[in-house]
């Protein structure tokens, strides 16, 4: 019942969006939250349409 | 065990100490591929063996433990880390050399569910049952129980039939055949479920009972109480991470482990560039031209000195630090001086990115006569310590010894390394440090060095803070707000006066003399007359003596050791910490590191009558 989970280009996606959208570089703490936030809608949303 | 056992080596002891040991990691690590780490730390393993009564003490188990894995080298990697000793291994029961960011797994909820559970003889893997329970203390006739303890309706989904384990599937768990087994949990926390997860499944004991050999019987009993629908990540190592809440709080459950798979994903996407701990997009990089790295070399070469990204960026570009792009230039210009590693030296921490030119000594207010490459051979032993993990101590309390003082040094030692940056760049070698003494009202420009190679990792350039202490006195150096600025203090202590030593450049030898102090002082580490006293006048060692342990060892024992006479040779005999303040006087060892090298330089043996007492037999 585990599966892999890696970052999906979804998820590189959102965060090209997000450096792009605040117009500064970022630090690695900020991607790795946005990251947290995109892999927690994301498997929340794979969860509840299972 | 659905996994294949390998052979084990060692003792027959060993062999069922090891063969217990692959059952543990095999449990923790069911979730994971077959060749995927396991690890799991000596520490943990030894709670584990002491608790079923292997050995009387903690110490002779944790030393049987590692001899049974060190009999089992294809089976086990041993390796020290986070201050101790971890094993890796696989499920294949084949010993894994850890590597860095591992890949995520990604553990769905179990749907809830009323549906009754196959018979567990049936899974794949069979005895999975076991790897999701604690082996509890048997009842009267040789019967024991299995205590579920986490949600995984793999395992718990509905009531099970009473299900039949054969003997030998679980007989490799237990330290003894017919001995009480109780896992403990605690100390097998990695890869276990959490307290939390126990309880949102509050699920019954499964009864195991043992029936005639070779199988046992097992009753279970489960509830059908929905479990958790929260998804969650469980990492390599074994942590289950709940994705439930405010990324903030998510991502401070497993911060390390989240930040490794971005900046591992984000490497391998040509779309992002990375200067330090830093990411943009190239499409928003600002070109710098050849023309523009000349105007900035020459402005380094002119100033005789290191600039920071931001002067460059005003003084050479004009450009406004209120403006729209600025953050983007400053970045952008980063990365332009970095991928001309033959021209441009990075000299600075995340904050203060300062930049010199390949080649140029930077100014420094004091310098040690020492060359930097005598430095880091002297400081090499710090790199045989163990990594400190515990951040976040805030300060690091150091003992001067009296190398430092009359060098202007501190270690960058496993300690400093939690206060201290780390290098910000691959191939760093230098980071440029101010420290502020605000009791003496002093400040200086430090050199932070690095380790590399076989060198150790030092700070220079303290000459001006440090003269103000002795050896054995107890410094405070911690961060502020700014990465590469730093305090120096002392706790203030009752005054006392203490006859130091100190070396006397007209009369070349050690002298001593009394000092005024009111700052706490290690004693076990002051060179004070009153310890040593056969160190007035002495002579200080020649410069390549000096560099070689061995004599400054001997040189220690001679000033310190009680002499002695064995088959009419003459030997000194003296305990580690009278010898240690001693042999700092020249070159920097650590308790640790001098114990090492007279356990294996053939002049020195261990006393074995007395405790941390050691025999210098000199050659004749």
């Amino acid at each position: 019942m585990t599966a892999e989970v890696a970052i999906e280009s979804g998820d590189l996606d959102g965060l090209a969006q997000f450096i792009r959208e605040s117009g500064d570089p970022q630090p690695v703490y900020e991607l790795a939250l946005k990251y947290v936030e995109l892999l927690r809608d994301r498997l929340t949303a794979e969860t509840e349409a299972a | 065990m659905a996994e294949g056992q390998p052979t084990f080596g060692g003792t027959a002891e060993q062999q069922k100490i090891a063969s217990t040991m692959l059952g543990l990691l095999q449990m923790q690590g069911r979730a994971y591929a077959a060749d995927a780490p396991i690890r799991q730390s000596l520490k943990n393993l030894a709670a584990f063996f002491h608790a079923q009564g292997l050995r009387s003490t903690l110490e002779a188990v944790e030393s049987a433990v590692d001899d049974a894995a060190k009999a089992n080298p294809s089976i086990f990697f041993r390796h020290e880390a986070d201050g101790g000793v971890q094993y890796v291994t696989s499920r294949r029961g084949v010993a894994v050399k850890p590597t860095h960011a591992p890949p995520v797994r990604y553990m769905p909820p179990a749907a809830p569910t009323t549906q009754a559970a196959p018979p567990l003889q049936k899974r794949a893997g069979g005895p999975v049952v076991v790897t999701r329970a604690t082996l509890m203390t048997p009842g009267a006739g040789g019967t024991f129980s299995l205590r579920p303890l986490v949600s995984d309706a793999t395992i718990l989904r509905g009531k099970a039939k009473p299900t039949i384990i054969r003997r030998d599937e679980v007989a490799h768990l237990l330290v003894h055949d017919d001995m009480v087994v109780e896992a403990p949990e605690e100390p097998m926390a990695p890869g276990e479920p959490t307290a939390e997860e126990a309880e949102a499944v509050a699920q019954p004991p499964v009864k195991v009972e043992e029936a005639a050999a070779p199988e046992i019987e097992v009753q279970a009993e489960v509830s059908t109480e929905p479990p958790s629908r929260r998804p969650r990540v469980i990492t390599p190592e074994g942590q289950s991470i709940v994705m439930d809440g405010a990324p903030e709080e998510i991502l401070e459950r497993a911060r390390p482990y989240f930040q490794s798979v971005v900046v591992e994903a984000l490497g391998n996407d040509s779309r992002f560039v990375a200067f330090g701990d830093e990411w943009m997009l190239e499409e928003m990089v600002v070109n710098y031209t050849k023309a523009d790295l000349r105007r900035i070399h020459s402005a380094i070469e002119e100033s005789g000195d290191v600039l920071t990204d931001t002067s460059l960026l005003v003084d050479v570009f004009g450009k406004n630090s209120e403006a729209e792009d600025y953050e983007r230039s400053r970045f952008s210009l980063d990365l332009a001086l970095s991928r001309e590693k033959r021209v441009f030296d990075f000299r600075g921490t995340s904050q203060a990115r300062s930049w010199g030119l390949v080649g140029m000594a930077s100014p420094r207010p004091a310098r040690t006569v020492l060359r930097g490459s005598e430095i880091g051979q002297d400081f090499k032993f710090l790199e045989d310590e163990a990594p400190r993990t515990d951040e976040g101590a805030g300060r690091w309390v150091h003992t001067l010894t009296y190398y430092e003082i009359e060098n202007g040094l501190l270690p960058y030692s496993a300690t400093a390394k939690l206060i201290l940056p780390r290098p910000l760049l691959k191939d760093q070698r230098v980071a440029l440090l101010e420290f502020h003494a605000p009791q003496f009202n002093a400040s200086v420009q430090g050199e932070l060095h690095f380790p590399s190679g076989n060198r150790g990792g030092w700070v220079e350039g303290l000459e001006d803070i440090l003269d103000h202490f002795v050896p054995g006195a107890r410094v405070i150096v911690e961060g502020t707000e700014r990465d590469n600025q730093f305090l120096v203090t002392f706790r203030k202590a009752e005054p006392q006066e203490i006859e130091t030593v100190r070396y006397d450049e007209k009369k070349r030898r050690f002298v001593f003399s009394a000092v005024s102090v009111e700052y706490q002082v290690d004693d076990s580490m002051a060179v004070s007359r009153a310890r040593f006293k056969n160190l007035a006048n002495a002579l200080r060692l020649e410069e390549n003596a000096r560099r070689k342990g061995d004599q400054v060892i001997s040189f220690a024992f001679a000033k310190v050791g009680a002499k002695e006479t064995e088959d009419d040779k003459t030997v000194y005999r003296a305990h580690v910490m009278e010898l240690l303040p001693v042999v700092n006087l020249e070159k920097p060892f650590s308790r640790a590191s001098l114990i090492r090298f007279m356990t294996t330089h053939p002049h020195y043996q261990k006393d074995e009558a007395e405790e941390g007492y050691y025999f210098y037999k000199p050659e004749e």
